[in-house]
């Protein structure tokens, strides 16, 4: 085969695989800010979010070269679609912590925060699909991209819960709505991430496949 | 290896509608077994060429073995594969034209519009005819652009100069070249550019009015402007023909042809819709071949 080729195919393996890795450091600062109130590294988060840009147009300009250059068919083909589209759920995914560290900056102030027991668990439930998302990729692991899909069943249920419980504290003790609201707003670009983990792990399967899984109900 | 087995030709596969944009449904979960063969794709009414269990020896040597497959009227085949794979060796089979070389010999049923060519009553001027061939390279007859055209008709019995102009002005306007000579037939086929000659074998071959157009890399000696207009000619002739090429192109076979068989070492070892098979081809030689990945 052709050695440059597969060296190009390569290094764009790489530069995803190091994005992921800032994607996943972005989501895990939002998520401790979260569970310590910190104000500090929910500013750090939405820092990193520019290097996230950077890899993300790089990667994006890589699969287009390559494309164009190369002309890759079959399984390569696949692979490099999918790269444009796990990339723009990866920077979602970054614009998702930042969101989170954005709502989180005021609630930091608040000197009797502190996180919800279901917020906690789906940050950690989030986090847990997050490194499971990107192992599948890295490694082409169907059979953990599937699992993932499955998985989030399990966000989309906290989420309705927290909902729930935020809207009963907010009938019950106004004074605190703009906690409640900020939780609210926190669980949902947790719930946002989920989705993208979901569609990564969908295009995982795809460029190990070939098929094209997405809306079908049976996984 | 294995050898693609596909459908024995008295089952045929449940008709399907072969109307483009459903052969493979975007967002069906086609999985490779669905698409092992095109005659899942092709309703039997449309096939016009078929290969039943096809071997071809050149004395001892067997390049082709055991081939069957069918293709579809009004649409584009492309045969890949490396050098002496048996793909240019199928095509001329198609037209009898592997009959001039001393100990070819063919096995099996190749049949077109369900006759047998290799039926020994068959008339093979008149298989010629309905059977076109463009090469390799271009050959015009070293004739005028008209009298190129022309020579078919003639030989069909044409003489009178009305008609032939008729024929020759039309497969010229086919062969998108009509605009280009229209001012010059008198002249030398020979000053014509390399594309030009291109175009002007394919109108040569559409004078005799066939319902087959066989290329042999139409486009291998062409520069990238003149394999553009060959290839946009080929996706308007489709409509009025059934072409089936021959290209070491792989980009090629994938812009213009409708199904796309890989050959190797005279086995075919898959042959299926163009989009599965540079998507996603069931065979792992296959997904070496389109990959680069071959040997």
């Amino acid at each position: 085969m052709s050695h440059h080729l597969n060296d190009l195919l390569e290094e764009l393996r790489a530069q995803v695989a190091r994005m992921s890795t800032l994607v996943l450091q972005s989501v895990e600062q939002a998520c401790e800010a979260v569970f310590n109130a910190d104000g500090k590294l929910a500013q750090e988060t939405i820092d990193l979010d520019q290097r996230v840009d950077e890899a993300e147009v790089k990667v994006e300009q890589s699969a287009i070269d390559l494309l164009a250059l190369q002309q890759p068919a079959a399984g390569d083909l696949r692979f490099v679609t999918t790269i444009i589209k796990v990339n723009a759920d990866f920077e979602r995914i970054a614009d998702c912590a930042v969101n989170i560290a954005q709502r989180m900056l005021p609630l930091s102030h608040q000197v009797d925060y502190h996180v919800p027991a279901d917020l906690r668990l789906m940050a950690n439930t989030v986090l847990q699909i997050l490194r499971d998302t990107i192992k599948a990729f890295n490694l082409r692991d169907e059979a953990l991209a599937r699992h993932v899909i499955k998985s989030d069943d399990v966000v989309d249920a906290l989420y309705h819960q927290i909902v729930q419980d935020m809207l009963t504290m907010m009938e019950s003790d106004g004074q605190k709505a703009n906690r409640d609201l900020g939780n609210i707003m926190i669980a949902k670009n947790l719930e946002r991430i989920g989705d993208h983990c979901t569609n990564v792990a969908e295009d995982v399967v795809y460029i190990h496949t070939g098929r094209i899984i997405r809306h079908l109900h049976a996984v | 290896m294995g050898r693609v087995s596909l459908q024995p030709p008295t089952v045929s596969a449940m008709p399907v509608n072969l109307d483009r944009s459903e052969q493979v449904p975007a967002a069906a979960p086609a999985t490779p077994t669905a698409t092992a063969s095109p005659r899942d794709l092709i309703n039997p009414a449309d096939v016009l060429i078929e290969g039943r269990n096809v071997s071809v020896f050149y004395g001892h040597h067997e390049a082709i073995i055991g081939v069957s497959l069918a293709m579809a009227r009004n649409h584009v085949t492309a045969m890949i594969g490396p050098s002496g794979c048996g793909k240019t060796t199928f095509l001329r089979a198609i037209n009898r034209l592997n009959d001039l070389i001393p100990g070819c010999k063919v096995t099996g049923e190749l049949l077109i519009s369900g006759n047998n060519v290799y039926d020994p009553r068959i008339d093979l001027v008149n298989l010629r005819r309905q059977v076109g061939l463009v090469f390799q390279k271009p050959n015009p007859f070293p004739k005028s652009i008209y009298d190129n055209i022309a020579y078919g008709p003639r030989l069909q019995g044409i003489h009178r100069r009305s008609e032939l102009d008729i024929v020759v002005e039309n497969c010229l306007r086919k062969a998108a070249l009509w605009d280009e000579v229209k001012d010059r037939l008198a002249a030398s086929a020979l000053s014509m550019s390399g594309g030009q000659q291109q175009r002007l074998c394919i109108a040569r071959a559409l004078a005799t009015r066939p319902t087959v157009l066989l290329m042999d890399e139409p486009c291998s000696a062409l520069d990238p402007i003149a394999t553009t207009k060959i290839e946009d000619l080929i996706t308007e002739l489709r409509a009025s023909y059934t072409i089936v090429i021959v290209t070491h192109n792989m980009q090629q076979a994938a812009r213009v042809s409708d199904f796309t068989a890989f050959f190797y070492m005279g086995y075919l070892i898959e042959y299926n819709a163009t989009s599965a098979m540079f998507t996603n081809p069931i065979q792992k030689q296959t997904e070496d071949y389109v990959t680069g990945r071959f040997g």
